[in-house]
This record gives structure tokens, sequence and C-alpha cells, in this order.
């Protein structure tokens, strides 16, 4: 029997479902897109990054006084102000926030903090209360309301964080557009179409299947545009920053991208590890500023670069330090209001289990991504509302 | 009741992954084919040699030392993991080891670094999967394994943990916020003070640490110890509501019909809950028919599956591990203690680029790259990067599959789940057309 007769009886493919259009063009969908908001770039330090050595209180002797090894001084630091200063491996960081286009938040967590990495990276995926156990991630359930295909939301890894999943939308992790277009769009794939059906699970299977096909295509086909000359580090961190941006630069219909570097959990000899891993941060994401920044698209550009937990004050006995709480993060914007917010609202003097206490809830910045950069409901995302911290100008 | 080869086809799949039709119960008797299954089954530990316990290494012991250890502990419970896996594919008792499954995402808990917390409580869920839910609970909460988890150590008299007693309600037995408030999990903390282990892995309760004064539970007053709770639990009828909603989901489907949910958990209420008497209910009802192919495939079903019908040893542990982790449900490493959220989260795009491939890769002798990603193209090409490679899959014996299959055709067999109008295919088929229908979306379900 010949295949095509095969897949015919098994009721695979109707007749003439070798000349499916593809949708996207079919649909028209590629004219005419116009972005409400700006696209949002998430970067994940996975493992905790310890952000009293990020965001260092040189000017406040609680910190001198519990890290004896790894306590920066003020002539090593990037000065921010009277208390605090930025790593020295932070340059362009520093230039960024020395320009008003960086703002770092000071502790920023949440109530009842989780020391576990899988637990709390949970909390900031999801987006719930330390006690709640949700599956979606605030990102999935952005794309759940606003978008419809999974190359709205792209990371380039081999694995969808679970932050890009929601109820029925999710993102797409790849690694290699051009495998993944290949791989999608093999001679077999193409032949086979939705049935016509009332199993809503066998509908939806193939809803997938599709979108993913025409996702593989779309993401495929504009990341070959144009190729990116563009210099960027040579460390995977930077790679992944070097095809986001690839792709932003072909006005890709995406407002969501994430990226991540590991290797955080400095629990031993931390100021090697940190100084080299901050050290690709600043590298990677400089190169990918300057990139973005000569095609005029950061106007267009959030950046939110964040932690699971921070790490605590008083350094181990092993010149590293352990699994804390509230954390310093960072947002990357054109039109803030300020270059530091909470900056200052930091207390060493009165922890909560060996741990500065937190002062800003994260949902707090999500708020305020989702409905002035993202241009839609927080509430309906989030759940409820919190206080604002008013990032924006 | 008359049954159909399709229906024998769906009950074989949803209560023992996938078995050959050959295998079949022969009678047409729904009745006596649902005793067949649910009668021939039958606790048959994983047996893995762990050495015993040396409590010094971890008291006295140098940190390097114990470092070595927990490295050795991880690629223990790694090994352990995998052995569930084939056993899962070559046991008699498939049945027993699907609800082991069920119950493993249940009582979701991690123990991935630890072989002795793993091996303990995954027998544990195994030697009850199908006798008492009491029982079941009362074994799980001793398990040092739990205990451990959920921080049951860390719950003394005069300073509770909550962590434990919370979760208890919320998702092992009442569900979230049913019949219990804020003040009841406080005090039920306190009936559970002073749990533990000791280092034989035996559980004890340390009456230094229990506190047995009064505490007042779901509107009663008394001295209640842990067990006294459980039994107080399991007296509300809306544990067996909870315990058939997540049975329900698991073998039924996504949609909750609230009807059938009461039928089920009437029967386990009644029964003084026993599972098998639920199962059998389950299996003998007509709407369990009536939900084939409505369900996804965890990817432990999908592995299991294809394991069963081609026979695969999957002698390699890390690949198999790597292939757990890409499709998101890795054993004894569920996300968190709510366990994996199943149904459509199973799949997004990328994973089901993966899961169709699989079947592919699985069947082709493929091998899969040190670095796995979804791109398939790239683990099949076999040219590049070959001493990367590791070997994951062994070569299938396509002639002993087509001679396994005599009853039903290829693709009613494959996709035991298909609409049935949707494929007539009487003729021999070549192992290229079986490697289509496992690629095929309609594969993914159940």
């Amino acid at each position: 029997m010949d295949r095509r007769r095969f897949l015919k009886q098994t009721g695979i493919i109707t007749a003439g479902t070798l000349l499916v259009p593809s949708f996207l063009r079919a649909n028209g969908l590629l004219n005419g897109f116009e972005r409400n908001g700006k696209r949002l770039v998430i970067i994940q330090l996975s493992g905790g990054n310890d952000g009293l050595n990020t965001v260092v209180p040189y000017g406040i002797d609680a910190y001198h006084q519990n890290r004896n090894s790894l306590a920066y001084q003020l002539s090593e630091i990037l000065k921010v102000n009277e208390k605090f200063g930025l790593h020295p491996a932070l340059k362009g960081f520093y230039d960024l926030q020395q320009k008003g286009h960086l703002s770092i938040i000071n502790s920023v967590g949440y109530p009842n903090p989780n020391r576990s990495h899988f637990r709390s990276m949970d909390i900031w995926h999801t987006g719930s209360d330390a006690n709640e156990y949700w599956s979606s991630g605030w990102l999935g359930r952005y794309l759940d309301k606003n978008c419809n295909h999974a190359y709205e939301a792209i990371e380039f890894s081999g694995e969808l964080s679970l932050a890009m999943k929601g109820e029925h939308q999710a993102g797409i992790a790849i690694s290699n557009p051009n495998a993944f277009y290949k791989t999608m769009n093999s001679e077999f794939f193409q032949q086979m179409t939705k049935p016509k059906s009332k199993n809503e699970e066998l509908n939806y299977v193939y809803r997938i299947f599709n979108d993913t096909r025409n996702s593989a295509e779309y993401i495929y086909d504009q990341y070959r545009l144009k190729e990116n000359r563009s210099d960027y580090a040579n460390h995977n961190f930077g790679q992944q920053l070097k095809k986001i941006a690839t792709l932003i630069k072909s006005d890709i219909r995406t407002p969501v991208f994430y990226a991540s570097l590991g290797g955080f959990d400095t629990h031993v000899n931390q100021k090697n590890s940190q100084n080299r891993l901050l050290g690709q941060l600043d590298s990677g994401f400089s190169d990918f500023i300057n990139d973005l920044s000569k095609e005029g698209l950061m106007k267009d550009t959030t950046v939110l670069i964040f932690s699971e937990f921070g790490r605590r004050l008083k350094e181990n006995a092993s010149r590293g330090t352990d699994h804390g709480a509230a954390n310093a993060l960072f947002i990357i914007d054109s039109d803030l209001s300020s270059n530091a917010h909470s900056l200052n609202n930091i207390d060493l003097d009165n922890l909560e289990k060996g741990d500065p206490k937190f002062q800003v809830d994260f949902r707090s910045i999500y708020q305020e991504l989702l409905s002035h950069r993202l241009k839609v409901d927080a509430k309906a995302v989030l759940g409820k509302t919190f206080d604002g911290i008013g990032l924006f100008a | 009741m008359k049954m159909t080869s399709e229906e024998k086809a769906h009950l074989y799949a949803r209560s023992s992954f996938f078995v050959f039709a050959q295998e079949w119960n022969k009678s047409d008797d729904r009745k006596k084919v649902v005793e067949a299954i649910v009668k021939d089954q039958k606790f048959d530990p994983l047996n893995y040699d762990l050495p015993k316990l040396d409590p010094d290494v971890f008291k006295k012991g140098s940190k390097s030392k114990r470092q070595a250890l927990r490295k050795t502990w991880r690629q223990q419970a790694l090994e352990i993991n995998a052995i569930w896996i084939r056993k899962m594919i070559t046991t008699k008792y498939a049945f027993q080891e699907r609800m082991t499954l069920f119950w493993t995402g249940h009582f979701a808990c991690r123990t991935i670094d630890n072989p002795y917390f793993t091996l303990d409580l995954n027998n544990k869920l195994r030697k009850h999967a199908l006798g008492n839910f009491r029982d079941l609970l009362v074994e799980v909460a001793k398990s040092p394994a739990m205990i451990n988890y959920l921080h049951l150590k860390q719950n003394k008299k005069g300073k509770p943990n909550e962590d434990f007693a919370r979760e208890l309600c919320e998702l092992f037995t009442l569900g979230r916020d049913v019949d219990y408030t804020e003040k009841d999990v406080m005090e039920i903390a306190r009936a559970f003070t002073g749990w533990t282990y000791n280092f034989n892995g035996e559980h004890v309760v340390n009456p230094r640490q229990h506190d047995d004064g009064e505490k007042t539970i779901f509107g009663k007053t008394g001295r209640y110890t842990g067990e006294d709770v459980l039994d107080m639990i399991l007296e509300n009828p809306h544990t067996a509501d909870f315990i058939a909603k997540k049975v329900y989901l698991e073998f039924v489907q996504q949609e909750l019909n609230d009807q059938h949910v009461r039928e089920l958990s009437n029967v386990l209420f009644q029964s003084n809950y026993s599972i098998k008497t639920m199962m059998t209910y389950l299996f003998e009802a007509d709407w369990f028919y009536e939900a084939k192919a409505k369900r996804l495939k965890s990817p432990i079903e999908l592995l299991v599956g294809l394991g069963r019908m081609f026979e695969l040893e999957f002698q390699d542990a890390k690949s198999l591990f790597r292939i757990q982790k890409v499709l998101g449900q890795v054993l004894f490493d569920p996300p968190n203690v709510a366990g994996w959220p199943g149904g459509r989260s199973w799949i997004d795009a990328s994973r089901l680029a993966f899961r169709l491939r699989l079947g592919a890769l699985i069947t082709n002798k493929g091998v899969v790259e040190v670095e796995l990603t979804p791109e398939l193209d790239e683990m099949l090409s076999q040219k590049t990067k070959k001493q990367k490679a590791l070997q994951l899959f062994e070569e299938v014996d396509w002639e002993k599959f087509f001679r396994k299959q005599k009853t039903l055709t290829a693709p009613e067999m494959v996709l035991q789940t298909i609409e049935s109008d949707q494929h007539h295919v009487s003729e021999e088929l070549k192992a290229d057309n079986i490697i289509q229908l496992l690629s095929t979306p309609d594969f993914q379900l159940i």
C-alpha cells in the first residue's frame, strides 16, 4: 500500500491537503501588526543571586560586620550614592543607571519567603502567595487573555519556563529556529490535518500542533530576514540574547522574550563565581542594549532582571552565602520615573531569620509591567491588586 | 454486559498502560474482564539494594565525605527512577503499577536526592495502591520521606510547623478550604507534634516534642493524636469526594461530571475507603467507556506505553531521566507538593514537538544527544557529535511486534484510542507505517 493511501485510510489526511496554505499568510495576520505596548524581555538569574553583593550596601556597618571575606569596599565598587554601589563587574549596568535607563529596586520579595530554589522560583514564576500552588505562570496568563500563538512568547532554551505557561496558551522554547522549522515542517507533518471531531482533547492537540508548525515557520522566516552582524560575547547567555535581538530587529510580533543565566547558588567561594557570572551578565546584556539601541529599538523594550531569592546577610564558613529571601532587582526602560526605586529601603539591623525583610512585593513590579508596558489588565493576570511603586514616568 | 474489543482496548490502556490484544482476557463480559484485571494484581515490591545507613557519616563525617555520599545518593535515586519505569514496562501487575503512579502524583513528595526515602515511600504507595485509603494515608503520613518533605521534624511542642497539617487537608484529603479553617490547621499541627523517624526509617513519636494537651479540631475538643486527626478527616465524606475527583481526572477525563464523581465518592465512602471497590465500579461504568481518547497521556504513560509496545529496556538511566525532564514529568521529582498539574498542561508547542517525534526516535534506534533539545532532528542526526551521543534505545523487534497483534489491525492497536470511524486498515502494515502512526497527534491521547 502506498503511503498516501495509508495515511488517507488512517484518517491522517484528507484529499488535497498537500497544498495547505500557511494560515498566517492566508489570514493576512502578518500585515499591519501594531504593538499596543512595549515588548518585555525577562532575564532570570537562577540559583539565587546574592543581591547584597550586586547592589552593595558599602555604607552600612552591618554589611561589613557580617561579611568578613566577601564585603566590597567603596574603592572597589561603582558608587551609586552614599550608601550603595554596584558590583565592579556591572559596568554596563552602571552606565545605564547613570543615564537614568536602569532602576535598582531593593528589598523585593514576598511574605513568608520560601528558601527552596524550586519553590521560590515557582512562586516568582506563577505569582502565587507562598502558601499557594498555582500551575500557570504570570506571563502565561497574560498570553491566555491577550495572545493566540506560541510565537508570542519566545525562550531560547530546551524547556519552556513555567512563567510562560498559561491555562490555555503557552509560549515556545526553541534552541535552533532552523532545526525546529525543519522538524515541524517535514513532509509527513505537512500532510497531517485536523480531523473533524467532536473530541475536544483531540481538537486541542491539533490546535497546538498547527500552532507549533506555524510558529516554527514564522520564527524561522523572521530569524533569517536579516543576519545579525553585531558582536556578542561568546557565552551561552550572550548567544541567547543575540538570538532574541535578531528576532526583535526583524519586527517579529512577539511581545515577550525570556532568557536565563544560571549558577548563582554560591555557597562556596562566592567571590570568584559571582564575579564571573555578573561579568557574563554585564557583557551579554551590554551587547544586547548596544545592538538594539543602534536601531532605536530600546525605546520599545523593557527588561526585568530577577532571581528567585537573595542570600543570607551573614556569610557562611566556606566564603559563600546561603539561601536568603528579599533581593535587589533591575528594570531597564527608557521612561523610568527614577533610577533607584526603594534603593535605600533596606534594614540590615532588623532581620527576619537572618535576612533583610522584603519591602516591595515582586507582584507590584509585575503589575506595573503588565499595565504600563504590556498595556493589559494586570488584575486579570495577577488575581488581585498590589501597591504600586510608580516605576514608570 | 457485552464488551467490544474497542472497549477492551480502552480499559487496558487506561488501567495498564498498554497490553497486546492477544493478552487480553477472552471473556466478552465487561464485569468478568474488569474482575480479571483487578483480581490479577499483587504487591510486587520494587527492589534495590541499598547499603545500611551509617549514622556517623552525617553526624561526624567530614564535609567532603558527606558531599560524596550525597552524590552517590543522587545516582542511586536516579537508578531507582529508571528501575521503576522498567518495572512498569515489564510487570505482570500493570494495574498495580498504574495505581502506584497515580498515588505518587497525589502524595507528591520530592525524594530524588534520597534513595532511602524514594524506595520506602514508593513501596508503601505500591503496597496500598489498591488497598484501603486509610492504610495508605497513615503509611504516607508516617513515612520518613513525607515527614522530611513537609517539615514534620520541625513541628514541635510550643513551636508548631503547619506545613504538613495544611497540605494534609488541602492536597491529600479534604481539598482546599473544604470544611477546615486556619484555626483547624494550627490545632492539627499540634496533634502531629513530635512525629519523626529513627535511623532505621521507622516512624516514632518523640514524647518530649509531642503536645498532648487539648486541641479543638473541626469543632470537637480532645487530646487528639495525629492518627486521631486522620480518622476525623476520613469520617468526613468530603475526603472521599476529593479522592474521587482526583481519580476521575486521572482515569476518566479533565472535564468533570459531578454526578459521576459523586457516584465514585459514594462507593469509596460506603466501602470504608476501599480503593479496589471504587476502581471496579469505575471500570464497569458506561461513562468510563465514553471517555475514550479524551485524555492526554501523561509523559510516563507515553513512555511506558511505548516501552510495553516495543518491549524496550531503557538501559541508560541518565537518558531516561533527561527525557522525563523534557517531557515535564520526572518520577520522584514533582514540581511541588500539589503534584503535576496534568491535563492540557502536559503539552505546549515545544513539548508537543518532542512528543510527536518520540516514537520515531525510539523505533528508529535513535540516539539522544547529551544536550537534549526538543529539536529531534538534531538528536536523530547520528553523524554529528557521535561521540557525545548516548545510546538510549535498542533495536525494535518488528517481526515480534507484528506477530503479537493478531486480533486487531496495527493502527487499531497502536492507536488503541483513536475514534473508530477514522481507521479501517486491514492490510498488513510495514514498520514505517507504524512509526507514522506513533507520530500522529492522535497517539498523544489515551
